[in-house]
């Protein structure tokens, strides 16, 4: 038999994995990966199931969905935007520019993946990623929300750097012909 | 320690049970809502308890600094509101009642006009015109159950036979009250998590962790407002009043789906219009019904 102070952390680790508020941030790719999340909320892929609701102030967010390469014309407000959330937080890596730059990378202002500038927990890969690999990353950041960031390890909870790397399927692996 | 004042204690007790009791029934109710709302649009909805969820995790947030006299608002705003639903619970004074929910909800857009960004200001504004079109309905719907009752006490009208009977059309005006109280509609207005809305944040744009629970408890207590307004036509037969409450909800959870882009002037005509003359024949009837008489 649980105390009552077992109890109630637990129904505040539930309520936590089962409210995640999502801020959308595009560090300024092509918008293809921005369309598929607002795919995403839409009524047909209903994030809303899980609890999902777009909030416009990164204060009450819980979720950070980055899209676009991390570069040095917003470097400045990725980071702001990280910072103005509360713990327990987690972020998202929404595409190839958010995971390593993608096609920009080596450009003069660009600094690579958004890893460069927040510590990101989950990738999603592809370039769109589908609505539906998007949601499994969202979903995959669920159990890092149960507990902030620096109480993760104290109590055996998935380690403060732990990344979550989706797999790419076989119709996502675009395959360079050896020339 | 004399006996005669230990039924007093049950009763405040008993009190104080309801009056906190009160916002998480609300919260349940907005869940099935949600729940029925996402069934119209023909998706599968969050779960039930989601809203006590979405409070549980805004309560134990790590802490965010908060604007301090926005915050001893939104503290007063709470107090006020839970005061204006014990108020109706114990019986009391219904004409009071309701202008100490207007005073909560005067508070409220205090607060979230008391910081500088230009959203909250904007929420601020639109909750005031949405406080204009609700306030008078508020009153004269207080006003035509003192008639049918002959007092204003919450605990005659409570005891008055049949109030439903002969305020037919009270109906319409708790109806427009409760869709305003709901904050989903008219779109240019209602700031909620609904998202039809112009405004993606209004008045809460820079309330966040536990002062956004608080100011979500808030919004509880004036849900619950109208509902505690709602059953009291009918507390007679407990039947019929459940009945009406749920009748008057689906019809504003079916007219919110209905019209998404519902505007501010739209929501003056309906309120003032529609509301604001079934709240007279209402009056009248009632006055003339009543156990006031002539």
């Amino acid at each position: 038999m649980r105390g009552p102070r077992a109890l109630w952390q637990a129904w505040v680790r539930r309520s936590r994995t089962k409210s995640p508020w999502i801020v959308h941030f595009d560090c300024g790719g092509c918008n293809g990966c921005d369309i598929e999340i607002l795919d995403t909320l839409m009524p047909r892929f209903s994030a809303e199931r899980f609890g999902v609701i777009n909030v416009g102030d990164p204060r009450q967010g819980d979720i950070l969905l980055v899209t676009g390469p991390a570069n040095l014309r917003n470097a400045a407000v990725l980071r702001s935007v990280y910072d103005q959330m509360a713990e327990p937080k987690a972020v998202v890596a929404v595409g190839s520019c958010a995971a390593h730059g993608g096609v920009f990378r080596g450009a003069p202002n660009i600094l690579g993946g958004v890893g460069e500038l927040v510590p990101v927990d989950v990738f999603v890969p592809g370039c769109p990623p589908t609505p539906e690999r998007i949601l499994e990353g969202v979903i995959a950041a669920l159990p890092l929300l149960a507990e902030p960031r620096t109480a993760r390890q104290a109590t055996g909870g998935p380690s403060p750097m732990s990344i979550v790397m989706l797999e790419p399927r076989e119709e996502e692996v675009v395959r360079v012909p050896a020339s | 320690m004399s006996l005669p004042g230990l039924p007093n204690l049950l009763a405040l007790a008993a009190l104080v049970a309801a009056t906190a009791l009160a916002p998480l029934s609300v919260g349940l109710l907005l869940g099935v809502d949600r729940r029925v709302t996402a069934a119209m649009q023909l998706r599968a909805g969050p779960p039930i308890l989601q809203p006590w969820y979405d409070l549980t995790k805004l309560a134990t947030k790590t802490s965010l600094p908060v604007d301090r006299l926005a915050a001893s608002l939104l503290v007063a705003h709470v107090v006020l509101a839970a005061g204006a639903v014990a108020l109706v619970l114990a019986g009391g004074d219904l004409i009071a009642a309701v202008l100490v929910m207007g005073a909560a909800r005067v508070l409220f857009i205090l607060a979230a006009g008391a910081v500088e960004s230009p959203y909250a200001q904007l929420g601020a504004s639109r909750e005031l015109i949405l406080l204009l079109i609700s306030e008078p309905l508020l009153l004269l719907v207080a006003i035509a159950y003192g008639g049918v009752a002959g007092s204003f006490s919450a605990a005659a009208v409570a005891a008055a036979q049949a109030p439903v009977l002969t305020l037919p059309t009270l109906g319409l005006t708790l109806g427009v009250l409760l869709a305003i109280a709901l904050r989903k509609s008219p779109f240019d207005l209602a700031t909620s998590h609904h998202a039809h809305q112009e405004l993606v944040k209004g008045s809460t744009t820079e309330m966040a962790g536990f002062w956004l629970a608080l100011a979500e408890v808030g919004h509880w207590y004036e849900t619950a407002f109208v509902l505690v307004l709602i059953a009291l036509a009918s507390l007679a037969a407990p039947l019929v009043g459940i009945g009406l409450v749920a009748a008057t909800y689906t019809v504003a959870i079916v007219a919110d789906n209905t019209l998404p882009r519902a505007t501010w002037r739209s929501a003056l005509w309906i309120g003032w219009g529609i509301g604001g003359t079934a709240a007279v024949i209402a009056l009248v009837t009632g006055r003339l019904f009543g156990a006031g008489g002539l």
